[in-house]
């Protein structure tokens, strides 16, 4: 594997059992995957931002690639990706877009806003898994993610 | 005979008078007696007077030429004028003619001398002219008359006379001065057509025209223009354009704004209004620009009243905007349903491959979760569904107007809540007036449900719940609000939460539909909903009206 380890994984997901089947398929392929689970917008936002309950950085460690559900309570998919993209100190972090429809007219803005990728939510379990194997191998062996940065792990103030 | 021949005889003639005059006295003088000195004195005398008379008789001559060069200057004067000069008797016979009345009449001057000036007078105007004579006999001074007169080779034509009477030893007479104005009258003629249908265009216009100086006085305004303020036109007397009460304020300095793009020969276009005598207000589309007449220049504005058609057009805007509103809401209907209904339709067929899988394995634990989430998602759908249709349904057909107790409905409801509520421990403070609504009741009661509901549900950690319904009335409408002290909701949000399937809380249950249902029901009765909170942690409050039974009939039917 061409990155380093722990590969941590922010999935930002309402739906428990998507939550679940995400995680089955992510966890069980490799070793070393850490996927942190958070259920709304704004609770990803206090996350990424280390504000409220996230505020502890040992259990909120910084991403190395977000895993985001467009269609979120509290704050919307769209508006996360926005706030992630323009703060100086995560946008570098890549942003991997899920949708329930392929059709959806949010994936372009997605990529506007600047998504990595945009995956749709296959509707049948071989597909599923397929789609998450295909995942793991690409992000985390084809890909090359940037160099982790000064002082990672330690307190990263909202910019 | 020519003039030196008659001069001649004239001379002879003299003489011989002459002659014959001293006669007598020149035959008594005795030649023998007289001395050579008188003789010589005599011819000297002789000489002399010789001489006296051809010197008087030189000055004479020169004046009678003096008198025939000026004699022949003003008949040439008087021949020549352009103009044609008469002298007729007191009965009115022509005397003396000039060369233009020759040629006005087309008569000889001989065949003219003599007949009476009223013979060539257009038969028609022969009382005019009769009446001018008679003003001439009894005024000292000039007459003046304009008529028509024929001559012998034309058809009548028009002339100015002018007669003054004189009077010399050889009695009275009157002098004229006969102007041709034909062509002038006919200009005048066709000026006055042409003024007359001018004049006839800019009263009956159906556009309102003003007519205004440089500096904003009034010329003028037409018929139409007065009658669209609903004044007369003798109304309009003001001086300047800002004494007129009919203008908005800003025109004058719309005006002033505007004259440098009319100085350059523009038409300036503006949408202005006005108030009409009766206070109501006139739209109107005017038409501005610059008119040059010679060295001169005005303002025209052309006024087309554009009141009805622009409440037309503003209730056509107003459809088209809610048929817009109602699109956009059926577009995010469209759009809820599919991802929402999706999302769960993924669960189920993913977790029936899990539990494939997991059969296979004789995992039994693996296979009681997957069913779960299966059966979780199933129920997930059908709620959706089920709320969905219920949205749908409000709004089909006429909302009964039926009068609903207020306190009937509070009742209901806290009795369908009073498992949650006691549970929570929430405290409710309940308007106690009996107001009277008008609707649907089983909608009214979901209405005030929902809410309710909703505030005992997101208490959070509040150790004294409070929850209060309450009223404030507004005139036919009456203002609700049901508030509580739980957890508040950010203010960002407080529209979104009103969305189709839109849950600020993902854990609390309930499928989402709630508000949009209650915002729908709220809107079908004429009223409107909006939710006001402080802030996460501080409470909040739903506000929604509602139409009193006082106000029956002012509510639109559902669409």
């Amino acid at each position: 594997m061409s990155t380093q380890l722990p590969f941590i994984i922010l999935h930002i997901e309402d739906d428990p059992a998507h939550a679940v089947i995400v995680r089955r398929n992510i966890a069980g392929l490799r070793a070393g995957i850490q996927l942190n689970l958070v259920k709304d917008g704004g609770a990803a936002l206090e996350y990424l931002f280390r504000q409220g309950v996230f505020s502890d950085p040992e259990s909120s460690p910084r991403p190395d690639l977000i895993l985001l559900d467009l269609r979120l309570p509290k704050v919307d998919g769209l508006d996360v990706l926005r706030q992630v993209k323009l703060d100086a100190g995560l946008r570098i972090i890549p942003v991997v877009v899920l949708t329930t429809s392929g059709a959806d007219p949010d994936i372009g803005v997605a990529y506007v806003l600047g998504a990595a990728s945009c995956l749709t939510k296959p509707t049948s379990f071989q597909e599923f898994t397929l789609m998450m194997e295909a995942f793991s191998r690409y992000w985390l062996e084809l890909n090359r993610l940037p160099a982790r940065q000064e002082g990672e792990g330690a307190a990263h103030t909202a910019s | 005979m020519s003039e030196k021949q008659a001069d001649l005889d004239f001379i002879a003639e003299l003489r011989r008078r002459a002659v014959d005059s001293q006669g007598p006295q020149w035959s008594s003088v005795d030649l023998a007696a007289l001395s050579q000195d008188d003789i010589q004195r005599a011819f000297h005398e002789l000489h002399v007077h010789q001489i006296e008379l051809q010197m008087q008789n030189d000055e004479l001559r020169q004046t009678q030429e003096a008198l025939v060069q000026s004699r022949e200057r003003y008949f040439d004067l008087f021949d020549a004028a352009p103009v044609g000069y008469v002298r007729t008797s007191q009965a009115g016979l022509l005397q003396e003619v000039n060369l233009a009345v020759v040629k006005m009449l087309g008569v000889p001057r001989t065949q003219l001398v003599g007949q009476p000036l009223g013979r060539y007078v257009y038969p028609g105007h022969s009382d005019i002219y009769y009446r001018h004579r008679m003003k001439c006999v009894e005024i000292d001074g000039r007459c003046l008359v304009e008529m028509q007169m024929v001559g012998a080779d034309s058809g009548p034509f028009w002339v100015r006379l002018e007669t003054a009477r004189s009077q010399d030893a050889q009695g009275i007479f009157y002098n004229s001065v006969i102007t041709d104005v034909n062509e002038a009258r006919l200009a005048t003629a066709t000026l006055n057509q042409s003024e007359q249908r001018y004049r006839a265009l800019f009263e009956q216009a159906t556009e309102g025209i003003l007519l205004m100086s440089m500096d904003g006085y009034l010329i003028e305004v037409n018929e139409a223009f007065s009658q669209m303020h609903g004044y007369r036109q003798e109304e309009f007397k003001v001086a300047h354009i800002q004494d007129l009460d009919v203008l908005g304020p800003m025109v004058m300095k719309g005006f002033s704004d505007l004259s440098g793009l009319l100085e350059a020969g523009q038409v300036v276009h503006l949408d202005v209004e006005h108030w009409h005598r009766n206070g109501s207000i006139v739209s109107l589309e005017v038409a501005t620009s610059r008119v040059r007449l010679g060295r001169e220049s005005f303002y025209l504005a052309l006024h087309r009243d554009v009141t009805a058609s622009k409440a037309e057009r503003a209730l056509l805007e107003a459809r088209s905007k809610d048929l817009a509103e109602k699109n956009a809401e059926l577009e995010r209907f469209v759009y809820s349903i599919s991802h929402d209904l999706k999302s769960p339709l993924v669960t189920v067929r993913t977790f029936l491959g899990y539990l494939q899988r997991d059969i296979l394995t004789s995992d039994a634990d693996g296979v009681a979760q997957d069913i779960d989430f299966v059966l979780a998602a199933t129920e997930k759908m059908a709620r959706i569904l089920d709320e969905l249709l219920q949205w749908s349904r409000v709004g089909h057909g006429v909302v009964p107007h039926e009068d609903v107790s207020l306190q009937a409905v509070v009742a209901e409801v806290l009795q369908l809540l009073s498992g949650p509520i006691s549970a929570r421990g929430v405290v409710l403070d309940v308007v106690d007036e009996p107001f009277v609504l008008v609707g649907d009741r089983a909608r009214l009661v979901e209405v005030f449900l929902n809410l309710v509901d909703n505030a005992v549900k997101h208490m959070g950690d509040q150790p004294t719940p409070r929850v209060v319904v309450g009223v404030e009335s507004s005139g036919d409408q009456l203002v609700f609000f049901v508030r509580d002290n739980g957890i508040g909701i950010d203010s960002r949000y407080k529209e979104r939460i009103f969305n189709l399937f839109e849950k600020l809380d993902p854990d609390s249950g309930g499928s989402g539909v709630g508000l949009a249902l209650v915002k729908r029901i709220v809107e079908v009765h004429g009223g409107r909903i909006w939710m006001e909170s402080a802030g996460p942690g501080q409470g909040s409050t739903f506000f929604f009206t509602l139409y009193s039974a006082r106000r029956r009939g002012a509510m639109e039917p559902a669409r």
